[in-house]
């Protein structure tokens, strides 16, 4: 038994929710599909030695930018296009909320982990600001934003699911985090920097200037996770509309060794996880909150296992 | 009217948390998992003060949930040198699920709505506003006047000099962070039992991570760490007056407000910050 949930029904419960049908599987993937893209955002400022907490906040910048563009698109007939601006605005949305850490670091000095944390509070409450005054939907009494109408939202591959377009973008991403990371001239630079600040600077490598863009990038990647939801998902926003999925990609980022490939199966598991407990939630009678027990053992976990069997290698190889 | 003990009340959390940070942090050892550990503490003094009617056994639980979560933190990044942002991050996640899952398991009743309160004497002064006060003079005197306190800080500088003098730095980092949770856990247990009586799994609301920063702010100096948080707490104050008073300010705004001010302030410390120098590096022993 934990938590008065007997052991084998709950991880019955918990496989079924997951893997158990086509429904759950999709559920799963549409689940990973944000934290997917914040773990690739996380992981490209981290390799630079950018340590970014501020996922969440980005992220809701980002959508509050797509929304706000959403609101002036509302009645046009812009389409797709219309979708691919907002997914813009979310980026760059992302940007500026990351961009004025990468700032405050850059100029003063202000440490990059506190004032992402700072700013996540602080775009948490500027979401409730805007959701509850200029974006509010007119002559509406809670505190909601416009529904976009169908066709302005990232199309959907059947009516039975919620499975939608978002998961190919955040794949593409991935490919191409990786690929800029590993075979591009920045994202070696970013790499060394993040690996060695002394040898990148003794190259003439400008290190803060790498971190400085490795956070506009990463910022605006942890944007679109937030256009990703909104325009996939939601269609409208609420001042509860994250669900942690910024802080989330931190532990996703670690799990696949900050490796934008490995993410993938490491976000799959996640979203696994969070489809999962709720199918638990529902029928096992434990609370939403679980999901996180569940994330965090298995962060614990695997980083422990790591720790546990490289320092078994050491012992190896002096012996 | 504003009164000082106003702003101290609120300033309370977070100059504990912050001023154990301090000791954790001088020691080398960066604690993220602060929130984590001071919303433990909220919830273990909320079940045990409303269980047993007594508030002291409250504040006594928070201390000891406090202790239990630094040593956890402590055990994974000093005895398997796992990363200290990670292993924080990870437990403000698990701490959040386990009293999420188990305060929705007792169901929001009226006994948990409605904490035994402290006594009060002076008006509205009680023992943990007093106890900051002295606990910042003292930790203060501890950290850079005694001989405990040189070895945390020689521990957060350069560890390896510890051992050349016959110490041992793990053990002198889980003591520090033994006196971080501790205080911490007053923290978190007087937001619960001091402030607002009750509890709510948002009820540290970042204060952990304000903390942090207000230690870097006061360039780890105890009494500095409790001017600051007082200056925080004038804002709490200010925010919930201006609510009261019907301003037009949106509330979105005004809970904006102590973050807006952390942040402002870090940008006028800037640069003139000097952490200790072996902070976040996990102290491995030549064999």
């Amino acid at each position: 038994m934990i938590f008065g949930v007997p052991i084998g029904e709950g991880t019955n419960l918990l496989f079924e929710g997951a893997f158990g049908d086509k429904v759950a599987i999709s559920q799963s993937i549409v689940r990973a599909t944000p934290i997917l893209m914040t773990a690739i955002g996380i992981t490209i400022a981290w390799r630079a030695g950018a340590f970014n907490i501020g996922g969440e906040g980005q992220l809701i910048v980002g959508a509050l930018l797509a929304a706000s563009i959403g609101k002036f698109i509302l009645n046009s007939n812009l389409g797709f296009f219309g979708c691919i601006l907002m997914m813009a605005g979310a980026a760059v949305g992302g940007a500026i909320w990351s961009g004025l850490a990468a700032i405050l670091y850059l100029k003063r000095g202000v440490d990059l982990v506190i004032s992402t944390i700072l700013l996540n509070f602080i775009g948490d409450k500027l979401l409730m600001f805007f959701v509850e005054g200029p974006l509010r939907k007119q002559g509406q009494t809670a505190p909601l934003t416009d529904q976009l109408p169908d066709s302005l939202m990232l199309p959907k591959f059947s009516r039975q699911s919620d499975l939608h377009f978002g998961i190919f973008l955040a794949l593409g991403v991935a490919i191409a985090a990786g690929y800029w990371l590993y075979r591009t001239k920045p994202g070696y630079f970013a790499r060394i920097v993040g690996s060695n600040t002394g040898f990148a600077r003794s190259n003439r490598i400008d290190a803060e200037q790498v971190k400085f863009r490795a956070m506009l990038l990463s910022g605006a990647i942890c944007g679109l996770a937030g256009g990703i939801q909104y325009l996939g998902i939601n269609g409208q926003l609420a001042s509860s509309f994250s669900q942690q999925y910024g802080f989330l990609g931190i532990p996703v980022a670690l799990v696949g060794a900050l490796n934008p490939i490995a993410i993938i199966p490491s976000a799959l598991l996640f979203g696994g996880l969070f489809a999962a407990t709720s199918n638990l939630s529902r029928f096992g009678g434990i609370g939403s909150y679980f999901v996180y027990v569940i994330q965090a053992a298995t962060v614990l976990g695997l980083l422990l296992f790591r720790s546990v069997n490289d320092r078994r290698i050491a012992v190896r190889n002096e012996g | 009217m504003i009164s000082v003990i106003q702003i101290l009340r609120y300033a309370v959390p977070t100059a504990f948390g912050a001023i154990g940070e301090s000791v954790v942090q001088r020691a080398g050892i960066i604690n993220v998992g602060l929130e984590g550990l001071m919303l433990g503490s909220a919830f273990s003094a909320t079940i045990v003060s409303s269980s047993t009617g007594n508030p002291w056994l409250g504040i006594l639980a928070g201390m000891v949930s406090g202790i239990l979560t630094a040593l956890f933190f402590g055990i994974l990044v000093i005895k398997f040198s796992l990363d200290q942002i990670v292993v924080g991050t990870a437990i403000n996640l698990l701490s959040l699920g386990i009293c999420g899952t188990l305060f929705e398991k007792q169901g929001a009743t009226g006994k948990l709505m409605n904490l035994p309160p402290l006594p009060k004497f002076f008006g509205s002064l009680d023992v943990v506003i007093v106890l900051l006060v002295l606990g910042a003079v003292g930790i203060g005197f501890t950290l850079y006047r005694s001989d405990f306190g040189l070895k945390l800080r020689a521990v957060g500088e350069y560890p390896e000099a510890v051992v050349a003098a016959g110490f041992n730095p793990a053990k002198l980092r889980y003591q520090a962070l033994s006196i971080g949770g501790f205080l911490g856990g007053i923290g978190g247990a007087y937001l619960a039992l001091g402030i607002s009586q009750s509890f709510t799994t948002e009820m540290v609301a970042g204060r952990g991570f304000i903390a942090i920063a207000l230690v870097t702010f006061a360039r780890w100096r105890p009494i500095g760490i409790l001017f600051s948080a007082m200056m925080l707490g004038l804002f709490e104050v200010l925010q919930f007056e201006l609510q009261l008073n019907g301003s037009q300010i949106p509330r979105s705004l005004l809970l904006a407000l102590p973050y807006v001010a952390t942040l402002i302030i870090l940008v006028f410390v800037g640069r003139g910050t000097r952490a200790p120098q072996s902070l976040g590096v996990p102290f491995k022993e030549s064999e």
